[in-house]
């Protein structure tokens, strides 16, 4: 198996945010491009009171370095700090090696709004590239700077940035007196996470639907059995959707129409896969195996992918839902499970277990060829950005699981520390706007 | 009931797990040695704390025909929900109680370690709880007396990360029904 | 680094100043003629028969002006450059040296400047990490 990032020889190991203050929220770079494109967002100057703005361009800094396509210039090593055009030197940013340079300034509005300017520069081209007006809440500052932070980076590599998505993923705290599970949807780099669910039984498998407003996730009944349920965001509401005692119901995944949820359930005995209609509940089986067929996801409209035991271990299978013609797609490795399919459909992350423990890989449908992006003995629960560029999961080490990334290619990966116990199933939205 | 009473039974009920095990023939020899390396933990610690409370509440009553079994977990090895001859002889004691005892009902909870993802697992720990129940009703226990669940790898009796963790963690517990 | 083919220059006439003594061998020190380009201060260069500067489309050299007066100017292209102390040219040369390494530097002394003036320029240059410095003149 050829793992692409043991071909990298010089390992980044980059500290953000130096601050002892922040450190226990620092995400941490373990590995980065070699020529990543030298860029300087210069602090935001605001003519209000409260430090936000300056907070503004460490958040977009920071943002950009954690692609690891970026380098981002300390602001000591900065010899001034323009906000405006007139005030660019581009000469001075040339000297100092920069591709680009961000410059930006706030002012407070009339109820409480914030009116966000930014600009992108390319010092050699001696040229503007944005000019940007952005106006928010001012408790909107991370989200403002997440906005900007999409632009300059669709604007720079040619793809959509992701900063404004967000991340649901389940934790698990220990009261004493046993387990807390709750379900919590965070900015994209983990910030700013909201419980959006608890229970004391356990929560799995949320799954966004893909207009965002939605997740589904499994959680269990008092007589122990798991079940199936779609959390309304705006309104916190909470119904389920698919439920049987004595049964397995579980592993949801929304249809791309947002019409359907695939899921599994051992209703009729052993785990198959199945989908529902949303609007009407009208459910219809998609396999009929005695084996385990479960963790479904959409490739398209009308084709799942899923885990099957069917071979005797767990592995990639996809199936056509018009003409339910199964195919396996994975040969490589003991052990694939828990897929998940690109928005384009042409790529899956998944689990993978060569015998050397468990890892995220990914697969180009196209090619067929699998590529192990992580090392580390306990990966799981891989989810992709809707942009394709990055892959969250959970990564188990000394006993504590935490939220990681690793870029597609797998030369780039960072790691979040733990913040509550242990931290699992990511789930990346899709795009919010 | 008194801290040492309840520290008594809990060695008590323990010991029997050790008894129910290590008479497992040899065909299940890779489980014997987790066990072996796991007995010290085991005794003191690792049985439910609710389990003790049970099996000190039933034990001195007034001696019915036969006692509810005492030990309610079996183990299974990785990735499988085949049932070992060690599983089979403790499974066979309940047998002989539910049949004695067809008003009492039992709840069949299937469990895995925390290898593999978490869906795989559910139904994973599903399979083994279903391998229970089909070989107690081969043997007579009625369907209607056994109720069957799955939390996968979410409720580990053992919250580590090594080999000794994962074998206790490879279970189904059977809990009876008040 | 920018020491390729012919614009080094021997060292020999420069080691007989006593104060700068060893730390300026280390200097790589070239005569350049003005660059047409270059723009700056009001400067009375030099003249002298020089090479011309190499053109590097890529690399962006640091010049620093004395001008008659004895002020010190960054040349960065500004609408009306300032005077800056020499200390805040050092903090500049070290940040450009940090993300640029090899950046050469190019003085442009009037020529009516004292000697030790420029010397001191390139005292500091030289303990600030740089490695290339370019005197900059006007072709005869």
């Amino acid at each position: 198996m050829k793992k692409l990032w043991l071909s990298l020889t010089i390992m980044l190991t980059v500290a953000l945010l130096a601050g002892a203050a922040q450190a226990d929220r620092t995400i941490t770079i373990i590995r980065g491009y070699d020529d990543p494109f030298r860029i300087s967002v210069v602090p935001f100057v605001w003519d209000g009171s409260g430090s936000e703005p300056s907070e503004m361009s460490t958040i977009i800094e920071n943002n950009l370095e954690r692609t690891g396509q970026f380098d981002a210039l300390p602001r000591s090593d900065m010899r001034s700090w323009p906000t405006r055009s007139e005030s660019m030197v581009f000469r001075e940013w040339r000297l100092l090696n920069q591709d680009y340079v961000v410059i930006g300034r706030a002012r407070p509005l009339d109820n409480g709004r914030v009116e966000v300017t930014y600009e992108l520069y390319d010092p050699y081209a001696e040229r503007r590239m944005i000019a940007r007006t952005l106006t928010g809440d001012r408790s909107q500052w991370r989200q403002l700077a997440h906005r900007a932070s999409d632009a300059i980076y669709e604007e720079i590599t040619g793809v959509r940035g992701v900063f404004s998505t967000k991340i649901a993923y389940v934790a698990i705290e220990d009261t004493g007196s046993g387990r807390r599970h709750t379900l919590y949807v965070s900015d994209a780099d983990g910030e700013q996470e909201q419980a959006v669910f608890e229970a004391d039984l356990p929560i799995m498998s949320p799954a966004w639907s893909p207009d965002a407003s939605q997740i589904a996730f499994v959680t269990f009944a008092p007589d122990g059995s798991s079940e199936v349920r779609i959390l309304t965001l705006g309104d916190g509401t909470v119904r389920t959707a698919a439920q049987r005692q004595g049964a397995i119901n579980s592993a949801p995944a929304f249809s791309p129409d947002g019409r359907r949820l695939a899921y599994t359930s051992s209703r009729d005995g052993a785990a198959n896969i199945y989908v529902m209609e949303l609007s009407s509940g009208q459910v219809q089986q998609i396999t009929r195996h005695w084996a385990i067929d479960t963790e479904p996801d959409w490739v398209d409209d009308d084709t799942l992918i899923f885990t099957s035991g069917r071979s005797g271990r767990a592995q990639i299978y996809r199936i056509n839902l018009g003409s339910d013609d199964v195919e396996r797609l994975t040969f490589d490795g003991r052990y694939n499970a828990r897929a998940r399919a690109s928005v384009t459909g042409d790529r899956i992350v998944m689990v993978h277990n060569d015998g050397d423990g468990y890892n995220i890989a990914t697969m180009d449908l196209g090619s067929r060829i699998l590529q192990v992006l992580t090392g580390n003995p306990q990966d799981e629960a891989p989810s992709l950005a809707p942009n394709d560029s990055m892959v969250v999961y959970a990564t188990t080490q000394g006993g504590t699981s935490r939220l990681a990334w690793v870029s597609i290619d797998g030369m780039v990966e960072n790691v979040m520390p733990s913040r509550f116990g242990n931290v699992r199933e990511p789930a990346w939205s899709p795009f919010t706007y | 009931m008194s801290k040492f009473k309840l520290l008594q039974v809990m060695l008590v009920t323990g010991t029997l797990v050790i008894a129910g095990c290590s008479s497992a023939p040899t065909d299940d020899a890779g489980m014997a040695e987790d066990m072996d390396t796991t007995e010290e933990t085991r005794t003191t610690g690792l049985m439910p704390l609710g389990e003790a409370e049970v099996a000190e509440a039933e034990a001195p009553e007034e001696e019915p025909a036969m006692a509810m079994p005492s030990v309610r977990v079996v183990y299974f090895e990785f990735d499988s929900f085949s049932l070992s001859s060690a599983a089979r002889n403790v499974l066979d004691r309940h047998v002989a109680y539910l049949r004695e005892n067809p008003e009492a009902v039992i709840v069949l909870e299937g469990h895995t370690d925390e290898r593999g993802s978490a869906e795989y697992n559910l139904a994973l720990g599903e399979n083994r709880a279903k391998s229970v129940q089909d070989y107690m009703n081969l043997r007579g226990v009625e369907n209607s007396q056994m109720y069957v669940t799955s939390f996968g790898e979410m409720n580990p009796a053992v919250a580590e990360s090594n080999e000794a963790a994962w074998a206790r963690n490879r279970r189904v517990e059977l809990q009876y029904q008040d | 680094m920018r020491t390729r083919g012919n614009r080094r220059r021997p060292m020999a006439e420069i080691n007989v100043v006593p104060y700068i003594d060893v730390m300026l061998v280390l200097l790589v020190i070239f005569m350049v003629t003005a660059p047409m380009l270059t723009q700056g201060v009001d400067v009375d260069l030099p003249r002298v028969s020089t090479e011309p500067l190499p053109a590097d489309e890529d690399r962006e050299n640091l010049i620093v002006s004395v001008t008659a007066d004895q002020e010190y100017f960054l040349e960065l292209g500004e609408d009306s450059p300032q005077s800056v102390p020499l200390t805040e040219i050092q903090t500049f040369v070290r940040q450009v040296l940090e993300n640029n390494p090899g950046t050469a530097v190019l003085v442009r002394g009037d020529q009516s400047v004292p000697y030790g003036r420029v010397v001191e320029l390139m005292v500091m240059l030289q303990q600030s990490g740089v490695h290339n410095v370019g005197l900059v003149t006007e072709p005869l």
